[in-house]
């Protein structure tokens, strides 16, 4: 725990010393693509199940966060305070229908 | 900035990497609080730890840093008051009981999870790729981190490298 703090702390301190030399910047341009690759790999692993299980509503909801937070910038806040009893709401009958039919979980 | 941080706190559903978008439109779009720049390199410098709650945390810091007099006295107690009811929301689902909304409530945040974090890497993307290489290489790297179980570290090395070489 001790030594990655210890590395990444070196690096806040150079970054804010020499955040502005164009060498840095450079490097740290590259390190951000391949850094939001990640995070794309990341969502991508989570969205593979939920293709997999072809749930339209899920798979709707997802896509309307996504929409809301990502293209047309609304407050993030109200989105989720809209999205979170819609999901709730929506997944309640699903798991009912599962809990009937043990062959078909969520 | 303190209720705002507060509140991001206690909607960030599945982890602060799901706030990013969110946290990028109010620090940079809206209130101007540090540049698009400095919020991609605070949170590419937390990607390499793999610890996007730090990112969020520091993100706040530098925020508060930038603009002591938008942060009030009561920041703590905020942050306090989010973080327990936090903490006691996940307290109840991890409950061990019978009732079965604990899981339901976790099953239907899952797809919201997933959609707010894409909306982050879209939010993400449109701040670093701004020329066909490093298009190329945030694809190449999505790809490589999705298929197989390389160490995230050795990508970020590799992307670290490229844009010491001028390559992105």
């Amino acid at each position: 725990m001790l030594p990655p703090t210890l590395i990444m702390t070196m690096l806040a301190i150079i970054y804010a010393r020499y955040g502005d030399l164009d060498v840095l910047r450079r490097s740290l341009a590259g390190i951000s693509c391949a850094a939001v690759g990640l995070v794309i790999a990341v969502v991508v692993r989570m969205m593979t199940p939920l293709l997999k299980r072809t749930d339209p509503l899920a798979l709707i909801l997802m896509a309307g966060v996504f929409l809301a937070i990502g293209c047309f910038a609304c407050r993030f806040p109200a989105v989720l305070l809209v999205a979170i009893p819609v999901s709730v709401g929506a997944t309640f009958p699903a798991a009912e229908s599962s809990s009937m039919n043990p062959d078909n979980p969520i | 900035m303190s209720l705002f941080f507060g509140l991001m706190s206690l909607f960030a559903v599945c982890g602060a990497a799901a706030a990013v978008a969110a946290m990028h439109r109010i620090a940079v779009e809206v209130h101007h609080w540090i540049t698009d720049e400095q919020f991609t390199d605070a949170y590419c410098d937390h990607a390499a730890r793999a610890r996007s709650e730090r990112a969020y945390r520091d993100l706040n810091r530098l925020c508060r840093r930038r603009h002591p007099r938008r942060t009030g006295g009561d920041g703590w107690r905020c942050a306090c008051l989010t973080a327990l009811l936090a903490y006691y929301i996940s307290r109840l689902l991890n409950r061990p009981s019978k009732s079965r909304w604990p899981g339901l409530i976790q099953a239907a945040l899952v797809p919201l999870s997933i959609g707010l974090m894409a909306a982050s890497a879209l939010i993400l993307a449109q701040s670093t790729d701004r020329t066909i290489a490093a298009v190329l290489l945030t694809a190449m790297v999505a790809v490589i981190a999705s298929v197989s179980r390389i160490n995230p570290l050795w990508l970020l090395l590799a992307g670290g490298l490229l844009g010491f070489a001028g390559i992105v």
